[in-house]
């Protein structure tokens, strides 16, 4: 970690890269991945349930052209490390769309940001999100054999489309 | 010089996706040679943090904004219709 912020190496890591995550609905995806994330030490206690009451108030399902992908994250408040822990669903569960309640979407890519300092992963965080503005990778993601190639493509499209903004 | 136009970017938390939108907007307004200022903050602080802005840029529902404009709007985030939200920026700031 430097001035710079931080980098792909230091916020996605290979082991918190999950493939074919069982959830039978989006409550019980939420609570699987944020159970992972306090047992590893990057969030405390207090976190799950601050994403879900997050995630009630204001649903993370972004709306892509074509595959979906919702973005759970939580205030600074409740958590020890920054990372991030990236979901490929078994099956697609329904969630609603940011901004719209009434909008509900198939979605089987979930990207949960746990983020400490937003000086420090501005640029990480804008990268992730013009990345997964691009259909083609997350269909890439979909269609990846294992939780291997998912982080690959992950590393190869944040190096693609790399901001440099502080 | 005009001074910059003060835009207020509103998100659930304030830590992610507003901090993703306050970028996209700055940048793709320097591309069209318009400089703003935007200021990140909660949903929920959006009445006690709108005066003194001519827009607020919301990712979800805001209310409490009083007579200042609200675009609410995730296409910064998915991509998709941004040319015309940042078309309906300019014609806000520009009036303003």
């Amino acid at each position: 970690m430097n001035d710079q912020g931080l980098q792909f190496v230091d916020l996605v890591k290979k082991e918190l890269v999950l493939d074919r995550l069982v959830a039978t609905d989006r409550t019980d995806a939420l609570s699987k991945m944020t159970d992972i994330l306090v047992k590893r030490g990057y969030c405390k206690a207090s976190f799950p349930d601050a994403i879900l009451e997050r995630e009630r108030a204001h649903p993370s399902g972004l709306p892509m052209a074509g595959h979906k992908i919702a973005i759970p994250h939580a205030d600074a408040e409740h958590v020890i490390t920054s990372t991030i822990l990236f979901a490929r669903l078994e099956k697609p569960v329904e969630w609603c769309s940011m901004g719209s309640v009434d909008d509900r979407m198939d979605v089987r890519l979930v990207s949960m940001f746990a983020l400490k300092d937003k000086r420090l992963i501005g640029d990480m965080l804008e990268t992730l999100i013009t990345v997964y503005q691009h259909d083609e990778i997350l269909d890439a993601l979909i269609t990846a054999a294992d939780s291997d190639g998912m982080y690959e493509i992950l590393k190869q499209a944040v190096q693609t489309y790399e901001v440099r903004n502080s | 010089m005009k001074t910059r136009k003060k835009i207020l970017v509103a998100c659930g938390t304030a830590i992610a996706t507003s901090t993703v939108v306050a970028r996209k907007i700055e940048e793709e307004l320097e591309k069209r040679g318009i400089a703003v200022e935007t200021t990140q903050c909660k949903a929920s602080e959006v009445p006690s943090k709108a005066e003194g802005h001519d827009l607020i840029v919301a990712t979800t529902f805001v209310s409490g904004a009083g007579d200042i404009p609200v675009i609410q709007t995730v296409s910064f985030l998915t991509g998709v219709g941004i040319e015309a939200d940042i078309d309906r920026i300019i014609s806000y700031i520009e009036g303003a």
